[in-house]
């Protein structure tokens, strides 16, 4: 044991690092390498006063009887300073009410900085979006009880989305020790229980050193891929207890080295895809970082190969490999899926009628390599998983980091007939790539002066204005006409919730803009009107944090997907849905205002716009106060 | 269960009503904007049916795709008898609207506002489209 002065001498190697994957030379060198070291800080005011003894005009008995001198909540914010945790995603409560004290007093609210939620789905996906970004996880605090249950839905996206979390529930295991009331009521005997299904470890420390050491683990399992969240409970009897400045040695953290595919067989799916004529590669969440797309890019240029994404930033959307459309499938030898788990629906469509019917879109002698860490991620009750696909090569590894490998051993495969052939490819796609953006520009012509905004006119607006700027797009959907932007960092986009759990663009644009403020970009999100329903204090946060932010409704006044259920079963039910498709999934009488509602959490905010010639000049406006470090919103009422 | 018969009269008598209430809305002023977006006295022929079976959607208000599933309809869709097909007995990912609910005159209608919808405007005109 060390005494809490002492305690940072004896922290071995660095802290814990951002999650930039390991470089494409060496993933051991660079994970070594990313070892930081934590400088001690000076004792704060509140440790000094406490350290001079017993306070004047009490007797020793009773200052125990009334102080600590040091508590167990301050040795778990050293802990977490160690790993560099710059935040924690919280609405406060009393089971870790000595949790948040030592963070903003003791801790000195820095490192991590306590954020103030207004809702546990808040912080959750605040940091399911920031971590998107910062490629470092937010922690979050909650009651293990009712906090847990509010933020359980943002817990789940982030799960499917493979987004690392540190999640803290509050909790009294101790029932002599419970106050009356709400002590018994926010405690239970398995809390993470809840949300064990969708999370991929947890813990209830029973003393200070199994603290540090799961919380460690905790750490370690959440960032290594695939990624995931992961829980500890804080025991408020540990919180709260006295350690009297004797505490444990807190333990090294040394990131883990992701895994990377089986080198034989990376060399097979090498040949496969080399020996092919019409190879093409499916991205999912395979770039979780900027290193990833470039490796990507190096896969694809080797072999002259389309790639074709799925929402996340795997691939420059200004390079001509950059393809999409079943057309790319259906004349595809050999299809390279990376980090996919819904393979199937790729290559098979299925049709929504009274008996669903499914059709390969795929050639029959198609060959099928899938690289992917999913089969990792895989649990029995929520499942987050598609139909079973049978493929050709089945290799199990982060696809980022397996990467290199794999585009080493094509350049090493490549003959001069197969250099030749994916030449002729590439003139072929470069091509292509030409005419799509010739038609994108000129279907973004259709309707640009409707009422509602059409999309693509909305899409470039915003393209327009953001476009000069240092942008990153974080609300999680591709903007309509995105053909036109360019998008080629990894932070122009950030992918959806994974989980379509609705709620998750409005906070998780507030964790995403949090990440990129420290960078000074430019955030943009163009945020659904019926996802901003659900936890709108976000809006608050983000002023309360001056987290800059532009957000622009895409406000088509409902829930237009439910709306296209409800028709397709009246429909198939020979009823017809007309006016009752409404019913249940419409936001009118009365129309939700939502630069109101912004204004009412603090936000300038303009609209609602319904002259799509309004537009520009309030983008212009809005993007001004964004720029001077305030969040915007500009309501438009668009087609769906 | 439901009738089938009074199913449909009821359908038929939805689809009047909605008409009615539309056309109500339309002629206290002269555009109206709301869920079912922008309506006037001069919408062209067909275009209140596109609105009320939902076309737009998938479709949006131009027939020129909202992107997702539902392709683009217009300028210059494709010849009637195709486009009867893929309504009533859709190939893909689209609902098939039958005669019970959606009727060959009011087909037509809506096939008629998508060959109003002009050609496509020229990019050369739009600033944000042609680069300028």
């Amino acid at each position: 044991m060390t005494s809490r002065r002492n305690f940072l001498k004896s922290i071995g190697v660095g802290a814990a690092t951002s999650l930039v994957a390991p470089t494409k030379v060496s993933a051991q060198t660079a994970a070594a390498e990313a070892g930081k070291s934590v400088s001690a800080l000076p004792p704060s005011h509140y440790e000094e006063s406490m350290e001079m003894g017993v306070p004047e005009g009490y007797t020793e008995a009773q200052a125990k009887h009334y102080f600590v001198q040091s508590a167990g909540s301050d040795y778990m914010v050293d802990v977490m300073k160690t790993l560099d945790i710059d935040y924690v995603a919280s609405n406060p409560g009393s089971s870790f009410r000595g949790f948040q004290e030592s963070i903003t007093v003791y801790g000195g609210n820095r490192k991590p900085e306590f954020l103030t939620c207004l809702h546990e789905e808040t912080a959750a996906a605040m940091s399911h979006g920031y971590a998107k970004i910062a490629y470092q996880p937010m922690a979050i605090a909650c009651h293990g009880t009712v906090g847990l249950q509010h933020a359980a839905m943002g817990i789940y996206n982030a799960w499917c989305d493979h987004a690392p979390m540190i999640i803290f529930a509050g909790n009294h295991m101790e029932a002599t020790d419970r106050r009356p009331g709400a002590e018994w009521s926010h405690s239970a005997l398995d809390c993470v229980k809840l949300v064990r299904d969708f999370i991929k470890w947890d813990d209830i420390p029973l003393s200070l050193g199994h603290y540090a050491e799961s919380l460690m683990r905790a750490y370690k399992i959440a960032t290594t891929p695939p990624m995931g969240p992961v829980a500890i409970v804080l025991d408020g009897h540990l919180q709260e207890q006295d350690t009297h400045g004797v505490v444990p040695k807190i333990p090294a953290y040394t990131p883990s080295v992701p895994p990377h595919g089986d080198l034989a067989a990376l060399r097979a799916a090498a040949q496969l895809l080399v020996d092919a004529e019409n190879p093409v590669i499916l991205a999912g969440r395979a770039a979780r970082t900027p290193v990833g797309m470039e490796n990507l890019v190096e896969l694809a240029e080797a072999l002259q190969a389309p790639v074709s994404g799925d929402g996340r930033m795997n691939f420059p959307n200004n390079h001509y490999l950059n393809q999409g459309g079943r057309g790319l499938l259906r004349q595809a030898d050999v299809i390279l899926g990376l980090e996919k788990n819904d393979f199937w629906n790729t290559v098979n469509s299925m049709r929504d009628l009274v008996h669903r019917t499914s059709t390969k879109v795929v050639r029959d002698d198609v060959k099928l390599i899938s690289l992917g860490s999913e089969d990792l991620f895989i649990k029995s009750n929520y499942q987050n998983f598609q139909r079973f696909q049978s493929v050709d090569l089945s290799i199990t590894g982060d696809a980022e980091v397996s990467l290199p490998y794999l585009t080493e051993e094509v350049n090493r495969l490549m003959s001069r007939s197969s250099r030749a052939k994916a030449k002729a490819r590439g003139e072929k796609y470069r091509e292509q790539y030409k005419q799509s953006i010739e038609q994108a520009r000129q279907e973004a012509a259709i309707g640009w002066n409707d009422r509602p905004v059409s999309l693509d006119r909305l899409s470039l607006e915003i393209w327009n204005e953001v476009k000069g700027r240092d942008w990153s797009e974080v609300s999680g959907r591709s903007p309509a006409s995105s053909r036109l932007w360019t998008m080629d960092r990894h932070y122009h986009q950030i992918g959806g919730s994974g989980g379509a759990g609705v709620g998750y663009n409005l906070p998780a644009s507030v964790g995403a803009a949090l990440a990129n403020r420290e960078h000074g970009r430019f955030s943009v999100a163009i945020q659904p009107d019926g996802d901003a329903l659900y936890a709108p204090g976000a809006m608050w946060t983000a002023a309360h944090h001056r987290i800059p932010i532009l957000w622009v409704m895409h406000n088509n006044r409902g829930y237009h997907q439910e709306v296209m259920h409800l028709q397709r079963m009246a429909s198939r039910r020979q009823r017809g849905a007309d006016g009752d498709a409404k019913i249940g999934n419409v936001f009118e009488d009365p129309f939700i205002n939502f630069a109101t509602l912004a204004q009412g959490f603090g936000v300038y905010s303009e609209g609602p716009i319904t002259d799509p010639d309004d537009l520009g000049p309030a983008l212009q406006r809005a993007a001004a106060v964004v720029d001077g470090g305030h969040p915007a919103l500009v309501d438009v009422i668009c087609q769906p | 269960m439901r009738n089938k018969n009074l199913s449909f009269v009821s359908g038929v008598l939805l689809v009047l009503l909605g008409c009615m209430a539309l056309m109500a809305s339309v002629s206290g002023q002269d555009k109206v904007l709301d869920f079912n977006g922008e309506v006037s006295n001069d919408s062209p022929t067909g275009y209140l049916d596109y609105v009320e079976m939902g076309c737009w959607q998938c479709h949006g208000f131009q027939g020129q795709s909202t992107g997702g599933d539902g392709p683009k309809l217009a300028p210059g869709p494709i010849p009637y008898p195709a486009f009867e097909i893929v309504v009533r007995r859709p190939p893909v990912v689209m609902p098939a609207y039958s005669p019970n609910v959606l009727s060959d005159e009011k087909l037509r209608r809506i096939y008629a506002y998508l060959q109003s919808i002009p050609a496509t405007p020229d990019v050369s005109d739009i600033p944000l489209l042609s680069g300028e």
